[in-house]
């Protein structure tokens, strides 16, 4: 079943990546068949612009909880690169996601082998988490991702993010709050799960138009600002929550706030 | 119209690489067995990770195994054949405990080993299984790793030479043979015993190609012995193979165990991580206090990880009582009572203990009997009971029952 799949999926991607990145080119038959450049991704999580200093209580949130940072980890897929004078293409489909983890620097550079068509590029997109096409529940079975499983009860698959923080609660005692988004619950009055909410949503960067040279590697900075997921518009109130991995309501909040917790920086 | 050229060009090209490579493989064989090398031995389970911690100058062999697997179960190990001094891995390391010695062990009172000299461990035992899987440190506090660099033990009067490093299973063996908690015995004595064992040269010719012994070859035939040991037949594994069926309540235990519910699974391993745990250092709200000198603070000196220890695997968990670093708790009621109302607070504690917010996952008794019900699932009744993995010569008054 599996390794049907598995072979579909290939094989379904190759024919996405020839024509995402061969037909542009064929489109511009007078142009050399070398004219292509690299990109790179360098992932950077911060709060207000500062690098993250982890384990350290020094933030404060929307909702006034004092906290400190112990974990990040996620997921981002389907990169699109938007151009008007060498069409959108979909970048690197042949690994559409990649993970990244501050434990693990090697995670946050990402490489990929495609080669782009040079030209000017006006924007790129990516999803958060993993699309309903690549949620796959046992699609890993490696760590770190495979440690990213999300529950088959609550939809399958894995977790999009992983964010946990202590935090001094309104006693003053340390707690914990997991904000850990994946796929989401419908429940009915009974509180029994009648169907799933795919969260995951595209981030498209503001301000990232960027350039391919031919034969020269892009660099484009990715930075999250950790602080933006818990608002506003929607206040977390770390409080209110231990885990959020069932809490559909908690979950469409965060992902509402993350939508604007990213910017780039292009180093070209 | 021309394109039927390159085609037969193409059939040529490749018989002929497929003919040559025959002829290697076979030249190969040939060549093999005329210098008599050992066989290889494949580890490869399709459910568990890739990454095997197999260190590049101890490949597995089928012959190795075997050597390692006497060594591991004779006695004589502790170089002495007086019946009192007799020790070797298999006098705490049962099969039948996973590899443990066992809550109900004679001569271990309440699963608290202790050496040939009386000392007890520092702490409770470890099982063997699925080993060559850990890659991130040994030991309870993960202080055996590719990453520690020290040599040889001043204090025991061993040597600061490569061999005597920390670096991995093979070193857990010498460190056996010295250590006053368990053989405290003296290496040197130790080689020349084997040595002088008629069985064992010839064995040491086959895995190693000569019949020398040193610790360097018995550290590493135990290891691969030890790699060998795996665990993938668990009702639980026959149920994700679509062949075994789970009850009512073993389900629930599941959900419980998956969910932030019980909230299990974030540390230990899921149905897609089938290890059975993340093997990451983790404070699991034990104390509020941190003091003991093993942790994992001990390894990385990072004040962070006081309280710390690698979370254990939860396969055959029913065999491995008692439990916790320290055997704090005797049975799965203890333990799953201490997670259900006994977390206590502390800036030590994981951000992912999400249950310490609130002293406990606080779940009704019937629960609590679920979520133990998919623990049992976790057990490999195949595994206590394979004969590759038993004693090798029962009837041999050197080896350890
Ligand atoms: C006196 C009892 C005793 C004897 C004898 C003994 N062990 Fe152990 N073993 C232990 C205890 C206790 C631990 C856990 C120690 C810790 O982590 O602090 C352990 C841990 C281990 C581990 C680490 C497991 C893990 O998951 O990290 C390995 C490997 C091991 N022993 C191999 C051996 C070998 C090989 C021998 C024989 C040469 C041996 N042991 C002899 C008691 C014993
Ligand atoms: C934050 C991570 C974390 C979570 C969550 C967690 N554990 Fe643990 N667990 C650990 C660590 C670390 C240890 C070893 C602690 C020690 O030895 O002091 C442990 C030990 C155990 C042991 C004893 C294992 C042995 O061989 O001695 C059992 C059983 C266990 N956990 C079951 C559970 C169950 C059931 C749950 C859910 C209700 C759970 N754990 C949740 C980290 C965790």
């Amino acid at each position: 079943m599996k390794i049907t799949y598995k072979i579909f999926n290939s094989v379904l991607v190759a024919f996405i990546w020839y024509f995402a990145s061969v037909s542009p080119l064929s489109a511009q038959k007078s142009e050399p068949d070398n004219n292509y450049g690299d990109l790179s991704f360098n992932f950077v999580h911060q709060v207000d612009g500062n690098p993250i200093l982890y384990d350290t209580m020094i933030y404060t949130n929307s909702a006034g909880n004092k906290y400190e940072i112990n974990q990040v980890q996620y997921f981002i897929s389907e990169i699109v690169l938007y151009s008007h004078s060498v069409d959108s293409i979909m970048f690197s489909p042949l690994i559409p996601w990649h993970y990244v983890d501050k434990d693990y620097p090697n995670t946050l550079i990402w490489s990929p082998d495609d080669k782009i068509p040079a030209g000017r590029y006006d924007s790129i997109s990516f999803i958060f988490g993993l699309s309903k096409n690549n949620n796959k529940s046992y699609r890993f079975k490696n760590p770190p991702e495979s440690i990213m499983f999300w529950p088959d009860v609550l939809g399958g698959g894995y977790h999009y993010m992983k964010i946990n923080v202590r935090y001094h609660n309104n006693n003053g005692d340390i707690s914990n709050f997991n904000c850990h988004l994946g796929i989401g619950q419908i429940r009915n009055e009974q509180k029994k799960i009648i169907g799933f909410i795919h969260n995951y949503f595209r981030v498209t960067l503001p301000a990232s138009s960027f350039k391919i040279s031919k034969g020269e590697i892009s660099k484009v900075e990715i930075i999250m600002d950790i602080n933006k997921w818990f608002g506003p518009p929607d206040i977390i109130d770390f409080n209110n929550y231990g885990g959020i991995m069932d809490n559909q309501e908690a979950m469409r909040s965060i992902c509402k706030n993350g939508s604007s917790a990213f910017s780039c920086r292009i180093i070209e | 119209m021309n394109r039927k050229q390159p085609n037969i060009i193409l059939i040529i090209i490749c018989t002929g690489l497929g003919l040559f490579i025959l002829t290697c493989s076979v030249s190969k064989g040939f060549v093999r067995n005329l210098f008599d090398q050992p066989t290889p031995y494949l580890l490869k389970i399709s459910i568990f990770p890739d990454s095997l911690n197999i260190p590049a100058d101890n490949p597995m062999t089928v012959e190795g195994i075997e050597l390692g697997r006497y060594l591991f179960y004779d006695g004589r190990l502790s170089g002495n054949k007086d019946k009192k001094k007799l020790m070797s891995c298999a006098s705490c390391h049962k099969q039948e405990h996973s590899f443990e010695c066992g809550i109900d062990n004679p001569l271990y009172k309440g699963g608290r080993p202790h050496g040939l000299s009386g000392k007890e461990t520092p702490h409770v035992m470890l099982p063997l299984i699925n080993l060559a899987w850990i890659n991130e440190g040994y030991l309870w506090n993960g202080k055996i790793s590719n990453s520690n660099n020290t040599l040889g033990d001043e204090k025991l009067g061993v040597p600061a030479e490569p061999i005597y490093n920390y670096k991995n299973i093979e070193s857990l063996v010498w460190m056996s043979i010295v250590s006053p908690y368990e053989i405290a015995g003296n290496i040197e004595k130790t080689v020349n015993t084997i040595q002088n064992i008629p069985l064992y040269p010839p064995m040491f010719k086959k895995a190693f190609g000569s019949d020398t012994v040193t610790i360097e070859r018995i550290d590493k035939a135990i290891a691969q012995f030890i790699r060998s040991l795996v665990s993938c037949n668990s009702r639980f594994d026959r149920f994700m193979d679509g062949k075994a069926e789970l009850t009512t309540s073993e389900m629930n235990g599941l959900t419980l165990f998956t969910t932030e519910r019980g909230d299990c699974f974030h540390c230990h391993g899921s149905p897609a991580l089938p290890l059975w745990t993340t093997n990451l250092f983790m404070n699991n709200a034990k104390d509020i206090d941190f003091n003991e000198i093993g942790d994992r603070f001990s390894v990385t000196h990072n004040p962070r990880d006081r309280g710390k220890y690698r979370v254990p695997t939860l396969r055959n968990i029913e065999l491995t009582a008692p439990y916790m670093h320290d055997g704090r708790f005797k049975t799965l009621e203890e333990v799953l009572e201490f997670y259900n109302s006994g977390l206590k607070r502390s800036p030590y504690v994981d951000p992912l203990m999400i249950n310490m917010n609130h002293g406990g996952m606080h779940l009704t008794n019937k629960d609590l009997i679920d979520l133990k019900a998919f623990l049992l699932t976790l057990t490999d009744s195949t595994f206590i009971t394979n004969p590759q993995y038993s004693n090798p010569l029962p009837w041999n008054k050197y080896f350890i029952k």
